[in-house]
């Protein structure tokens, strides 16, 4: 069982005192220039403050608490609470600390007894219509007010008369609304406004009627709604999954990273008796337990938060089975292992190391990578060992993969300028978009859009957007670059962008100005057939971008980058996921080993799949459910799930940290490092592996950080932060690339210490040519992109899966939308490769003209198996229109029950 | 769902020219709902998600308005909408008279539309004529200095008016 903070005891009552959030508020002075500094008076201590701070921001740097509930680092000042009123002298009434900028010589006093008695005055009026009912309140334990109510309220309530009541609206199926607990903060209505990008909550009515809510009792339909359940201080947003299931103080917490996305998100799980009751943003030291921080910034989407738990669903098998004659027996653990490496031995002898390929689950942590590798090519002695089953083609694997090596960009450096190309970003690596779109909110940095698909939740960020045909975008790059470099004319890269001369030098300058900039782009779109020529394009212009910039290629898998740099790939000499289906059929590979079976899951339909997996010698699965490839494995290994893994990944801006065991494996099943160990020791290989996770992990940061000495524990998160944080170094060749050997006596374990050396570009020659898609006639070309909740084999196993689920939406540009008539959530019938397929109509500026776009799961609206050339569909319009899930009358809801 | 320009498809010209006075589109959500409520006599929720296509934002934005405002009505009320002064100065000079002798003598009654769908009734706070209380909104209109006789003689008027277009209509 791993190692875990303590659970909080009930919250009520305990000292209040938060340490600064780990977000941008309140931020240290260093490097503010002299002349934006002057000192004031706080609590009778002279500090100093920058020009246009506010009293609040002063406290939360120099770790003074001021009550607060509307109040929060990452959203507009609301000032509507009033909690936080303080005494300021020579201003004859306390003032609010949230919205007043401090001024030089100001003397601020939060704790006098003029502040103290506002303080509680407001919490009086804040609980005149609150019932104050915390026993049978979801909150109760870990609720804002309630501790306030201790520590600033006074315990008695003069309201005389009946507390208002409102009706419970049904609005949403995954946050509860119980509006009489409602402190009217906005909090939740500012979150969705400006984080989660859609205005759906309002606050309705007025005055004494006020509620909060959504619009004809909708959903709360963001991808980041969740958040709002942190973010409201009080018991009226609470998590409907988790409600009254547990109380916070009984839960356990274990702080870990999300393993859905290559966000790699901090998180806390909180289980009890080896089940996950939720996930939240990190949970926070405050005094003597860890609790969520309601001024979290550290902000997580709804997949990571609520759809976690699918280790637990019932498919969920721990232990291992054995093939004998034609039935599956369960084996133990270490009977099943022998067998698979004597299945593999008899195959390697028979038909050679080359003949075997090792293939990883996207999400493996980089000790499992490691220990793949080098089984694959110290052990069997094969170079196919792959993780890049999603990538659609053997070409857009390569292109991903020559990018990651050499990306170099990371938000963490705020750069002046961010230049997007492509993506529906928000639905691959949601939080990344999020970061990315605080960026231009809250920092106000440039955004700058180019390519043929922009992501809709950050183009209403960003300062210019810049929108070519499909399949254009590399030549669009490579003009840009030529610009840059002066080898090309504004005129002619104004002409391919159909733009005047005058927005395009805008755009040009803005480049040219930026100190410091950061090239996203999107990897993963339009299944994947624009990447082998967009990614030696967009290498080539970040080359020519030059000093201060970064290139940030971004791909949705977990653990893309730390896979990437161990180096488990094929390189060009072995099989890689996307060619394994063909090698098997002309017999060049005999077995295949799956580390998690989402590692070939995406490679076809389960007809196509089971076909090929039934012709190899051996088939050896570790996996952690019953599935239609469990029943045809040789012998199947019980892994442990996701919150049942120790070790360590990184997320795509290359930074490295702890993904961490919160119960302990079901059944019989085993980590994927000891998998892998104990197969390396049934081939034969005494020494291979290592016999505990500190032991691998010492072997990656070999590989990767040889210059470091953190240990596991030194990668904990300690009152939110990494102690240690890697950047990846990103080395070409080295151990990683060492040719394979199947030689079990003479391993070697040479660590090196690699360093990324000067930024190179990609080669342009490993592009293969891509078709011209810009010819649909009459038709649209079809582009679409994998959704972070629709990845299929794990996330279809989280317990409320389906209403994590997207709904598949066709995106048709609002000119394109006019011209066949067709509106926002009509139907239509969708005709592609003669197949007819229902969706509902989505108008929007994401695609370009020309271009309609599908969010979608891994293999998108058509059969994975027959995805070649451009996808020219036709657009019916039907004369139907998408259910609205709103249709409860707004009038049920409009008036409170009594008053 | 969005709907489709229904309530507002006569008024596009209008429209455009009020959204053209603000700086940003959002800034005549206000102008455009009293054109809708003119038109249909209360604003449906057909009409907030039309008014929110028009000006680019969600219906939750616009409903956000509409119920903040009393004079957007939410259900639909009669052709003629009574808006009664409830507060002191009309309380106090007879506001409550007034209602009575409505409901008694013409069937108007609070809260309701009569059966004809001619009138609806709602009290509502300070309408800014104290010196002519007590007084009352009849849809736009400001009618001070209530007395039964008067009252009589506004009621007749509606009933006449309706007739009228009544009478075109056939
Ligand atoms: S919101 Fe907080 S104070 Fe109110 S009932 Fe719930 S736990 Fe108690
Ligand atoms: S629901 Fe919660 S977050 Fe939203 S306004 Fe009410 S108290 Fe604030
Ligand atoms: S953005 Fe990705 S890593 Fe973060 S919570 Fe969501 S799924 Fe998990
Ligand atoms: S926190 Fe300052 S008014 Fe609410």
């Amino acid at each position: 069982m791993a190692q875990v903070t303590k659970g909080p005891a009930c919250g009520i009552g305990a000292t209040i005192g938060y340490g600064a959030p780990a977000g941008k508020v309140g931020r240290a002075l260093e490097g503010v220039p002299e002349d934006q500094l002057f000192t004031m008076t706080l609590n009778g201590r002279e500090v100093k403050a920058r020009k246009g701070e506010t009293i609040m921001e002063v406290c939360h740097r120099e770790d003074t608490y001021v009550p607060h509930y509307c109040w929060h680092p990452s959203l507009s000042i609301a000032g509507n609470c009033r909690l936080c009123l303080v005494e300021v002298e020579k201003v004859p009434k306390p003032i609010i600390a949230c919205q007043t900028q401090v001024s030089p010589g100001m003397v601020v006093k939060s704790a006098s007894e003029q502040a103290k008695t506002a303080q509680e005055w407001m919490m009086e009026f804040l609980l005149v219509n609150h019932p104050l009912d915390c026993p049978i309140c979801d909150r109760g334990g870990e609720c804002q007010l309630q501790r306030y109510s201790m520590e600033y309220g006074t315990s008695h309530s003069r309201m005389a008369d009946k507390k208002r009541k409102y009706v419970k609206p049904q609005a949403d199926p995954l946050i509860d609304i119980e509006r009489n607990r409602c402190i009217m903060c906005t909090r939740c209505v500012r979150f969705c406004d400006e984080v989660g990008g859609d205005h759906v909550m309002g606050v309705f009515a007025r005055g004494n009627d006020n509620y909060i809510g959504t619009f004809g009792q909708g959903p709360v339909s963001n991808i980041f709604s969740g958040n709002v359940i942190d973010l409201c201080p009080v018991g009226c947003l609470t998590s409907k999954p988790f409600r009254f299931k547990a109380r916070v103080w009984e839960l356990t917490q274990t702080q870990t990273t999300c393993t859905q996305c290559s966000s790699g998100c901090k998180v806390t799980s909180w289980t009890r008796n080896g089940r996950l009751y939720r996930t939240t943003p990190p949970s926070r030291q405050r005094h003597d337990h860890f609790t969520i921080n309601e001024d979290t910034e550290e902000f997580i989407c709804n997949q990571g938060r609520f759809g976690a738990d699918f280790s637990a669903h019932d498919s969920r098998r721990g232990e291992s089975l054995v093939r004998r004659a034609d039935r599956l027996e369960p084996a133990p653990f270490g009977d099943a292992v022998a067998r698979a490496g004597k299945a593999l031995r008899e195959v390697v002898e028979r038909h050679g190391g080359e003949s075997v390929a090792i293939l990883l689950s996207p999400r493996a942590t980089n000790e499992e990578g490691l220990l793949a590798r080098k089984l694959a090519r110290d052990v069997v002695g094969t170079w196919s060992v792959d993780w890049r089953a999603n990538q659609q083609s053997v070409e857009a694997a390569n292109a991903v993969s020559a990018a990651l090596r050499v990306a170099d960009g990371d938000l963490e450096s705020e750069p002046d300028v961010v230049v997007i190309v492509n993506g529906d970003i928000a639905h691959q690596s949601p939080v990344l978009a999020l970061r990315i779109q605080e960026l231009g909110r809250r920092h106000l940095k440039k955004i700058v859009m180019l390519g043929h698909y922009h992501d809709p939740y950050l183009a209403g960020h960003a300062a210019m957007s810049f929108h070519n045909a499909p399949g254009r975008t590399a030549e669009i790059l490579a003009q840009l670059a030529g610009v840059l470099a002066g080898e090309a004319s504004v005129a002619d890269l104004a002409s391919s962008l159909g733009r005047t001369e005058e927005d395009v030098r805008e755009l040009v300058d803005t480049i040219k100005s930026a100190q410091s900039g950061l090239l996203v782009q999107s990897l993963q779109d339009f299944d994947g057939r624009y990447a082998p020529a967009e990614v030696p394009a967009a290498g080539a212009l970040r080359a020519a971008l030059g000093e201060g910039w970064g290139w940030l290629p971004v791909t949705g898998e977990r653990n893309a980058v730390g896979l990437n740099a161990l180096g488990c790939e094929p390189g060009e000499h072995g099989i890689g996921a996307r060619g394994l289906l063909d090698a098997i059929g002309d017999g060049r590979i005999k077995a295949v080993v799956a580390i998690g079976a989402d590692a070939i899951d995406p490679l076809g339909n389960e007809e196509l799949l089971a076909g090929a997996l039934s012709n190899l010698d051996a088939f050896v699965l570790a996996d952690s459910f019953d599935s239609p490839y469990s029943r045809l494995a040789t012998v199947f290994l019980g892994m442990a799930g996701n919150l049942e893994t120790d070790g360590t990944a990184f997320d795509i801006e290359g930074n490295i940290a702890l993904v961490k065991a919160g119960v302990d494996p079901v059944g019989d099943s085993r980590q994927g490092w000891r998998i892998l160990t104990e197969l390396g020791r049934a081939l034969g290989r005494a020494d291979f592996g290592a016999d505990s996770i500190e032991d691998v992990w010492t072997q990656v940061r070999a590989e990767l950080a040889a210059d470091s000495d953190a240990t596991l524990a030194a990668l904990e998160l300690e009152g939110g932060t990494n102690a240690a944080q890697f950047v990846v170094q990103r080395p070409a060749g080295g151990a990683r690339n060492r040719a394979p050997e199947h030689n079990p006596g003479n391993y070697r374990t040479d660590g090196l210490h690699l360093r990324s050396a000067a930024f190179e570009a990609p080669k342009a020659g490993t592009a293969p040519s891509s078709s011209d898609p810009a010819s649909a006639a009459d038709g649209f070309l079809l582009t679409w992109g994998p959704h972070v909740s629709g990845r299929g084999y794990l996330q279809n196993r989280a317990s409320i899966a389906e209403m994590l689920l997207p709904k598949p939406f066709l995106e048709v540009h609002p000119a394109d939308a006019a011209a066949i008539g067709v509106k926002t959530n009509q139907f239509a019938v969708l005709h592609v490769n003669g197949l007819r397929t229902k969706v509902g109509i989505k108008v929007g500026r994401g695609p370009a003209r020309g271009t309609v776009y599908m969010s979608a799961g891994v293999y998108g609206p058509f059969d994975p198996s027959s995805n070649a050339g451009p996808v020219e569909v036709r657009i019916e319009p039907l004369d139907e229109l998408v259910p609205d899930q709103g249709e409860a009358l707004i009038a049920a809801e409009s008036a409170p029950e009594s008053h | 769902m969005t709907a489709m320009p229904e309530i507002l498809k006569d008024d596009a010209e209008e429209i455009e020219r009020l959204i053209g006075k603000y700086p940003s589109r959002r800034s005549a959500m206000l102008p455009l709902l009293w054109i809708v409520q003119r038109r249909a006599g209360w604003v449906s929720q057909g009409a907030m998600e039309e008014v929110a296509g028009i000006l680019g934002v969600t219906v939750a934005e616009v409903y956000e308005v509409v119920s903040f405002y009393t004079m957007f009505q939410q259900k639909p009320v009669g052709r003629f909408h009574i808006a009664l002064c409830d507060t002191l100065s009309c309380a106090i000079c007879g506001t409550h008279e007034i209602a009575a002798y409505l409901a008694e003598k013409h069937g108007i009654e609070m809260r309701k539309v009569t059966g004809d769908g001619l009138f609806s009734m709602e009290p509502v706070e300070c309408i800014g004529a104290c010196a002519n209380a007590p007084a009352l909104l009849l849809n736009e209109d400001l009618v001070g200095d209530l007395t039964p006789a008067g009252i009589d003689a506004m009621i007749e008027e509606c009933r006449r008016k309706a007739g009228a277009t009544a009478a075109a209509a056939r």
